[in-house]
Formats: C-alpha cells, sequence, structure tokens
C-alpha cells in the first residue's frame, strides 16, 4: 500500500520548471529521502506534498486520497523547517501544543501528549523556555516535537539538520532515524547531503533540474547509478570519471583513455556498443575499488603519478594523474608513496561502471 | 600601556561630546519649564534670573482657574489616542497585506502612502474644510480623529510593514500546516511577534498626532481645541504671555515623553528588530 503517491508533478516559477514531471511511490512507513544539488526542485516537491505550493500539473495522493485542493491543515501532514519556524512569542511547551490547540483537543490531552513527546525527545525540562533561550539543537528537538506531537500521516523534513554543527548532526541523524523506525511513520525528507541520505534513507530519489533521476534503496542508487550525476553525486570521494574513446580492435571493444587501453570482455563490450550513442563513454570507478600497488601485479590496469596525498584517518586518499586526467583513489594508510612517484593501478570490471558520453545514460 | 590610555581618552572624550549634545536637547525644555515657574517679571530681563521664588500661579491660571486648558489636554488625549487606535485598527492587515502578498501597484501604492506623509499638511486645509463642514464634523472629536488619518496610516503602515516583514515567512507555513486560518496567523502568530513593532509604531503615530498643530487650527472648536492649539492662542495680538506659553507647553512636552520613557525597551528593541536575527 502506499502512503504518498507524486504522479506527473510539474510546477512553474514564472517560466523557471522548477519540478518536472516527478513521480514517486511512498509506501507506509517508510523513510524517503529526495536528495539533489540546491535548485533541483526537492523542495519544491516537498512542498508542494505539504500544501504549501500547488502543483501546475499532475496529482498528489495521501492514503489514496487526492489531496491537490486541500488547504495544508487538511492533509494530515507535519512539517520540520529548515529554519525550525518556531513560535518566537511562545514556550516550548505551547509551540508543541499548537497543533492541537487548533484543532481543539481537550486540555488535560494536550497536557498529556505534549509531556509525552517531550520525554521522548528529553527536552521535558526545557518546555517553560521561550525558542531565543534554546540552543540550536534544541530548538530542533521542540520543532520536532511540534510535527511529532499530532501524530500526522506524513512527516515532511526541509533539511531540518543543516543548521546544527557537524558533530550534532551526526547524532541527531541517528536520533531521527531511530524515531522514525520506532514511530513508524512515513517521512519525506529534503536533503543535499548525500552522506545524510544513505544513513537515514530506505530509500533515496536523485534529483537534478526538476527530473526525477532514480528512486531506489541506498545501496542500489551507490552501485547502480543510472547515470553520470548519481554516480557522481553519491560517494565521498566521488566516483571517478574517465574520459575514453570506445573503438573495435582484432573484434575486441577497447576503451582508449590515451594514458591506458583497456579491453573489455565480449558480451559487456557488445553489451555497451549496442546501447552507446557514440563512441564517446566514461569509465566510472569508484576510489575505494582502485587498487593502488606500489609494484605491478596481474591485475594492474594502468601506471600512473602520485599527485597529492591527504591522509584522512584510517585511509589515504590519492590524487593520481594518468596522462591529462586527475582521479582519487582511497587506499590503506600502509601504503608508501611518495609525491611523484609511479605507481599501478588496477580495477575489478564487476565494480566499475560504463556510462554514456552523450545521454549520461549507465551502459554497463 | 599607551594603548589604555588612549582607550580612556576615547572614552573620556566621547562623554564630552555626549554631555555637550545632551545640554543642547535639554536645555529648550529646561527654559520652558523654568518660565513656567517664574515669576512674570523676571522673564525678560538680562542677565537672565536662574535663581528665583518659583511659583505654580501660572498652572493654575491656564489649566484650573479661570483658564480651561484642563478640556485642551482632555481633548488632545481623546483624539491622538484615538487616531493612533483607529490607525493601527486600519495599517496592521494592510501593512500585512504589502509585506506578504505580492499584488498589482503595490509598490505604487506604497509610493502614493509615502507621498502622503511628504506633502506638506498645509495642502489639504482647505479641501478638509470644505469637506468636514459639508460632512458637519467640523468642531467634532471624529472629525479631527478621520483627518489626522492623512498621515496616521501611512506612517503606521510603512513602519509595521517593515516589521512584518522580518519575520521568516516559514512561521506563517508552520502555522499553516499546524492547522491555523488566516485570522489565527494574524492575530496569534504575527501580532504578538510583531508587539514591539506596534508598540514602537502606535508610539510614534501617537506623538505626531499629539504635535500636529494645522488640522486642529482649520478643523477644531470649542471644546476639541487641542492644547497644542490652545497654547498658540496665548500668542495674542497684544503680545506673548509667556509664562502661559511655557506652562502649556511643557504640560504638552510630558504625554510623549511619559510614551517613550515607558515604551523604552520596545522601542530599543523594536528599532533594532529589523537588524538583528531573531
Amino acid at each position: 500500500m502506499s502512503d504518498v503517491k507524486v504522479v506527473d508533478l510539474i510546477k512553474k516559477f514564472d517560466k523557471v520548471l522548477a519540478v518536472n514531471g516527478v513521480s514517486i511511490d511512498i509506501k507506509s512507513g517508510d523513510f524517503v529521502v529526495l536528495l539533489g544539488p540546491s535548485g533541483c526542485g526537492k523542495t519544491t516537491t516537498l512542498r508542494c506534498i505539504a500544501g504549501l505550493e500547488s502543483p501546475d500539473s499532475g496529482e498528489i495522493y495521501i492514503e489514496d486520497r487526492l489531496v491537490n485542493d486541500l488547504p495544508p491543515k487538511d492533509r494530515d501532514v507535519a512539517m520540520v523547517f529548515q529554519n525550525y519556524a518556531l513560535y518566537p512569542h511562545m514556550t516550548a511547551f505551547d509551540n508543541i501544543a499548537f497543533p492541537l490547540k487548533m484543532r481543539k483537543v481537550p486540555k488535560d490531552e494536550i497536557e498529556r501528549r505534549v509531556k509525552e513527546v517531550a520525554k521522548l525527545l528529553n527536552i521535558e525540562h526545557l518546555l517553560s523556555r521561550k525558542p531565543r533561550q534554546l540552543s540550536g539543537g534544541e530548538q530542533q528537538r521542540v520543532a520536532l516535537g511540534r510535527a511529532l506531537v499530532r501524530k500526522p500521516k506524513v512527516f515532511l523534513m526541509d533539511e531540518p539538520l543543516s543548521n546544527l554543527d557537524a558533530k550534532l548532526r551526526i547524532f541527531m541523524r541517528a536520533e531521527l532515524k531511530r524515531l522514525q523506525k520506532e514511530l513508524k511513520v512515513t517521512t519525506v525528507y529534503v536533503t543535499h547531503d548525500q552522506a545524510e541520505a544513505m544513513a537515514m534513507a530506505d530509500k533515496i530519489a536523485v534529483m537534478n533540474n526538476g527530473k526525477l533521476l532514480q528512486y531506489d534503496e541506498p545501496s542500489a542508487i551507490y552501485h547502480r547509478p543510472a547515470s553520470i550525476f548519481v554516480a557522481a553525486f553519491l560517494g565521498s570521494p566521488p566516483m571517478n570519471m574517465i574520459k575514453t574513446s570506445m573503438s573495435r580492435k582484432n573484434g575486441d571493444l577497447v576503451l582508449d583513455a590515451g594514458a591506458f587501453m583497456y579491453k573489455l570482455p565480449k558480451e559487456i563490450g557488445d553489451l555497451v556498443s549496442n546501447q552507446a550513442s557514440s563512441s564517446e563513454v566514461y569509465l566510472g570507478v569508484r576510489p575505494e575499488d582502485l587498487l593502488v600497488s606500489v609494484e605491478k601485479s596481474p591485475n594492474s590496469v594502468f601506471s600512473a603519478e602520485v599527485y597529492v596525498v591527504e591522509p584522512q584517518g584510517p585511509n589515504l586518499v590519492l590524487d593520481l594523474r594518468v596522462g591529462d586526467q586527475i582521479i582519487k583513489a582511497l587506499t590503506p594508510l600502509t601504503l608508501d608513496v611518495k609525491l611523484g612517484q609511479q605507481v599501478w593501478v588496477g580495477f575489478d570490471l564487476k565494480k566499475a561502471h560504463i556510462f554514456d558520453g552523450r545521454t549520461e545514460a549507465t551502459l554497463y | 600601556m599607551s594603548g589604555k590610555i588612549i582607550d580612556k581618552l576615547t572614552r573620556f572624550g566621547s562623554i564630552i561630546i555626549l554631555l555637550f549634545i545632551t545640554i543642547i536637547f535639554i536645555f529648550p525644555v529646561y527654559w520652558v519649564f523654568q518660565l513656567s515657574i517664574k515669576p512674570p517679571q523676571l522673564n525678560l530681563i538680562e542677565p537672565p534670573a536662574f535663581i528665583f521664588t518659583p511659583t505654580l500661579d501660572h498652572y493654575i491660571y491656564t489649566f484650573i482657574s479661570p483658564g480651561k486648558n484642563l478640556i485642551n489636554l482632555s481633548s488632545s488625549i481623546i483624539v491622538s489616542t484615538a487616531a493612533t487606535i483607529v490607525a493601527f485598527i486600519f495599517s496592521f492587515p494592510a501593512s500585512y497585506a504589502f509585506s506578504r502578498f505580492n499584488f498589482k501597484y503595490r509598490n505604487s501604492l506604497l509610493f502614493w502612502y509615502l507621498s502622503l506623509l511628504l506633502t506638506p499638511p498645509i495642502v489639504f486645509t482647505i479641501p478638509y474644510y470644505i469637506l468636514m463642514s459639508n460632512l458637519g464634523l467640523r468642531g467634532t472629536y471624529i472629525g479631527l480623529i478621520i483627518v489626522y488619518q492623512t498621515f496616521a496610516i501611512p506612517l503606521t503602515i510603512w513602519l509595521l510593514k517593515s516589521f512584518i516583514d522580518a519575520i521568516p515567512i516559514e512561521v506563517e507555513e508552520a502555522a499553516l500546516i499546524d492547522g491555523a486560518d488566516s485570522r489565527t496567523i494574524l492575530l496569534k502568530i504575527i501580532l504578538p511577534i510583531c508587539a514591539p513593532g506596534a508598540a514602537v509604531s502606535m508610539a510614534f503615530t501617537f506623538v505626531f498626532c499629539w504635535n500636529n498643530l494645522i488640522f486642529p487650527i482649520i478643523l477644531a472648536e470649542g471644546p476639541t481645541r487641542t492644547l497644542s492649539l490652545a497654547t498658540f492662542e496665548y500668542f495674542t495680538v497684544t503680545g506673548a504671555t509667556w509664562n502661559y506659553i511655557a506652562t502649556c507647553s511643557f504640560i504638552n512636552i510630558l504625554p510623549p515623553l511619559i510614551i517613550f520613557l515607558l515604551l523604552r525597551r520596545y522601542i530599543v528593541r523594536g528599532l533594532t528588530f529589523g537588524a538583528v536575527k531573531g
């Protein structure tokens, strides 16, 4: 059963197409993250679901009811804003109680439910304070409390963690996920932070330029990206895209990167050459899938020059120069390399991807 | 060490300058006050008499008996308070609309309001005199209250709009999702949040009404004559009765002073409202 369903959503601002034909089906209880760069239409999509924007065309269903013409208050959704949007003149208690007061819930029940939510969020001792007397993290919890107290059908969250400092953000991210699993409320969450999306989501919808590019589970998006954009947007450091031109040599399909040639096995070569729109293709390999060694080994594919060495905790990030391209590789700290040194690099084709240079679609 | 000395000197210098400025502003008020309690024969002597036996005679003469300036004071209070409240009632929803809705001719309309503030009020006197005479409102409180709206509404709208502009739209959107309707948002969210702004704008409007002289000159009669008009009337053909002018002027200064002292906290907050992020 689907809890939230968006069908062919289109929203224009003046002449700018903010959301262009987005369709998403969200299962009851799922945590769905809308992920994309700023201006990709993710927030507009969320605001359409909330009822704060009215779509130019397309349909939005909440629990199989068409809600296009319903005002926000009748959609039974709750929203957490990036700047929390707490009512500055009310105490934390009154902020959390506000949605209940608007629904004319009896006073003693309001009291009981606000306390219950406050306990869940560990803010019982803050209830008598005004928002400006609270820290960013505490304000965040009050904003969450205001959303939780009504037990809505759908939670909508617009970058709720982006105003917190890095440490608190990672802590709250886990808290939010636990809370969502505990309460089993369908959640639509907007972020531009791919790590946040990977950590929290049951499903990720990657958007760019108003279009939905891929909608799948995090691991599927990470390991089987649908296009160059999706592949490059997820992962840190992002996937290496090595520009190559494809040609036939003795019946085999060969990718020519300038600095090296890579021969594709027959069945993969046929698959790629049948779909490719031109000879220009990109070889995509994630930094952690590159195997760097000082000595040449049987799986080495090409040699490269060490350009930058960045130690990052347990790993090293190496910037390697291959011909006129720079690629990044993630290696263990134990690898002993110096600037300017020649190293050998290999990869497993099963973990690599091939993209069409023109359409940016995934070929393999 | 020398840095500390320079710091102290700068501090000392700025105190001297501030003191000087304060004296410039306070002195006229002091002068009016001492005139109001000075025996008349000492008024114009050279050098001025700073030490004398104070008297309350002028206050008694102007306000209690035989003078009737108490009536003028109450007229000032009634007209200014009512005009301020009326202006706020109309301006609050209007400034909300100007702040939040993007309608046709919005900026032209705002500019038109501003132009009402910029126009010399003397321009309105003849049409208002004719209009109010025909409506039978000359010499009534209502007539004055209506005419005061010429500047009271534009002033309130412009001041309130800047305060509403500073309230993040998300707060309203949150209320919308929480189940509030427009009326609730306006009265229970926007109004309390911009209360300091409302206090500031009402204080300014009140003072503008209180200080207005030109409209009472043409429209007020009998008991509706305001205190500023009554003060003005002590300038007679035979000369100015300085002590009576001073008593009326001093009483005239008090209400705005009291309002600003009472609302000082809000006014400081209100003036910095837009500048500091909430």
